[in-house]
């Protein structure tokens, strides 16, 4: 389907809607796939009760959890994008992320039990929020300069503690909290699943009716005004509901990376600019993408001499990094 | 009508704009020049409510400009930027659409009226033919006409428009020109347009504001200020090497 010179609802109804069955189809399969493959009609039928248990506590809020990151992450990665008018920004720029993760590890450090780390980790994502927000603002105002050097200079602060943390406990603990940096989904209950997707489903909704704005904040402060949009309220909009995805999703699943790069990227480089189609195809492609490394994951560890399982981070980085460079060349 | 009284302006403590006052009608065609650094820019800047914390008064319709809604501001006054940096792979259609935006609600798409004005302006500006491609395909001089096609099809009373002739070829400067004059005559299109090119300001403005260092200088209609003196005073240069013709022009006055 040929890229029309503007989206028309038809051409973004066509879009959205194949990419969603696209979406429920993959998350079907992957549920049921495994591995160990689990029969749905074992399931209806519930004759193997090991089936039922495996599929509710372990495979579906897996799968689901590996979704709901995937999406959110290429959700805030394009929002942090069209803030910063980059895009190379990522969901981790503007330094939320490592407010997240040094509470997480902190929580760690301290021995605290997984739902409490996860807790402390997403109040210091709100922490940092709030802090990255203060420092940012000149005049009432976000300029994308100030909240992009906050951001990174929060980030280098952030992971200095990490490291320093890191290197005052034990060996045990030093490796859960490398996993954690480097991302993974292990051991999530339904339940949790169930809160981090209302959180993301709450910055979701209100970026999704952003996403018009979104154009136009892309092209600068100044141009938004005269566009007939508050820069000042639009940006802190974004800013603040993108973060509150990103500090969600860090504290349950930790730092995946090139998720919110990557899949923006590439959805761009088909569909083109216009964050009114970008945005939903990234949640849905995030949603995928993410699916599909962590079944790669799961497959690695189990017909592999993995001593561990694979985090899935490792696997988005591996397959990302190598097809950026290829699509990035190719669109040259 | 466009008024500003005693407006200053300061970045860092620096002053940028210094006690300008003037006033510009309904349907006037006014150009603004001076030389680099002398004001004219934050000057747009502050007509188009994009920089708010001035000092004196700016207003439209005697309404302070600083405490314009973005929307309601924006459906009356469009402004043509000196240049744009686009991020994202956007069309031109796209771009030119997003003038569209201040009639639109939160999240809709564009409608077929939206479209027919986007291209309306897309051929006045003729850009129509690259509608499809992406703004970082185009030369300079081309982007600027996407620009000006955005403002024009956001339908605006008030036209601003920052060094809009800076990357044109001849051709496309003189086509400019002629459709502002155009649209000044029939549509009675308000218009502040900032001009470098001393023969462009001779003959399009009916009036012209001179700055200096963030003063306005000299105010008045065209052939009055352009004179060698004034020009003198302002730019440091001398006119006649600008423009040949100038003493007819010096005569009349």
């Amino acid at each position: 389907m040929k890229r029309p010179a503007a989206l028309s609802f038809d051409y973004w109804f066509k879009v959205v809607g194949v990419g969603f069955c696209f979406f429920c189809i993959v998350l079907f399969l992957l549920a049921f796939i495994g591995p160990p493959f689990i029969s749905p009609f074992d399931l209806i039928s519930s004759k193997d009760p090991l089936a039922g248990d495996l599929f509710f506590k372990a495979r579906l809020p897996r799968v689901l959890f590996a979704f709901v990151v995937g999406g959110a992450l290429s959700a805030s990665g394009v929002a942090f994008q069209s803030l910063l008018r980059n895009p190379l920004a990522d969901p981790y720029t503007l330094g939320v992320s490592g407010g997240a993760a040094l509470g997480g590890v902190a929580a760690m450090a301290l021995g605290f039990s997984f739902p409490m780390v996860t807790l402390v980790a997403f109040t210091g994502a709100l922490v940092s929020l709030l802090l990255i927000y203060r420092l940012a603002q000149v005049n009432g105002r976000l300029p994308s300069a100030s909240l992009l050097l906050t951001g990174v200079m929060f980030n280098a602060f952030a992971f200095a503690l990490i490291l320093l943390i890191n290197s005052l406990i034990s060996f045990g603990q030093a490796h859960q909290i490398l996993f954690f940096l480097i991302g993974s989904l292990e051991a999530v209950s339904l339940n949790e699943v169930l809160w981090v997707s209302l959180l993301v489903a709450g910055g979701l909704f209100i970026l999704f009716f952003q996403s018009s704005h979104m154009n136009i904040v892309s092209l600068g402060e100044e141009t938004t005004h005269s566009l007939g949009i508050s820069a000042e309220i639009h940006r802190k909009i974004i800013f603040i509901s993108a973060s509150v995805i990103v500090g969600a999703t860090v504290a349950y699943a930790g730092l995946i990376g090139f998720v919110g790069l990557f899949v923006p990227h590439f959805v761009r480089l088909i569909f083109g600019g216009d964050h009114r189609l970008t945005f939903p195809l990234s949640v849905i492609g995030g949603g995928i993408f993410l699916g599909l490394s962590d079944f790669l994951s799961h497959l690695l560890f189990w017909s592999g001499d993995l001593q561990t399982q694979l985090p899935v981070g490792v696997i988005t980085a591996l397959i990302g990094g190598p097809f950026f460079i290829y699509l990035m060349k190719r669109s040259l | 009508m466009l008024q500003t009284n005693n407006l200053s302006y300061f970045i860092n403590g620096r002053r940028i704009l210094d006690h300008v006052s003037f006033q510009i009608n309904s349907g006037e065609f006014v150009g603004l020049m001076g030389p680099n650094g002398s004001g004219k820019t934050t000057l747009i800047k502050i007509l188009s409510g994009a920089i708010r914390n001035y000092e004196g008064s700016a207003t439209l319709h005697l309404l302070h400009i600083n405490r314009l809604k973005p929307r309601g501001l924006s459906q009356t006054l469009a402004v043509v930027p000196q240049e744009a940096h686009f991020a994202f792979p956007f069309t031109c259609l796209e771009v030119v659409l997003m003038g569209r935006h201040p009639f639109q609600k939160s999240f809709s798409f564009d409608s077929e009226s939206d479209t027919q004005i986007a291209k309306r302006a897309m051929q006045k500006t003729d850009c129509w033919q690259f509608a499809d491609r992406t703004l970082q395909t185009l030369s300079g001089g081309e982007k600027q006409r996407v620009l000006l096609a955005r403002a024009l099809s956001q339908k605006p009373k008030i036209l601003l428009l920052d060094e809009p002739a800076s990357h044109l070829d001849l051709k496309h400067q003189e086509a400019l020109f002629g459709l502002l004059t155009e649209l000044h005559q029939s549509e009675r299109l308000t218009i502040l347009c900032v001009i470098h090119d001393l023969k462009s300001a001779s003959e399009y403005p009916e009036r012209l504001l001179l700055l200096r260092e963030g003063r306005l200088a000299i105010q008045g209609v065209t052939r009055e200020v352009l004179t060698e003196e004034n020009i003198r005073q302002v730019f440091d240069v001398s006119m006649k090497k600008y423009v040949p013709d100038t003493r007819r022009m010096v005569d009349a006055s």
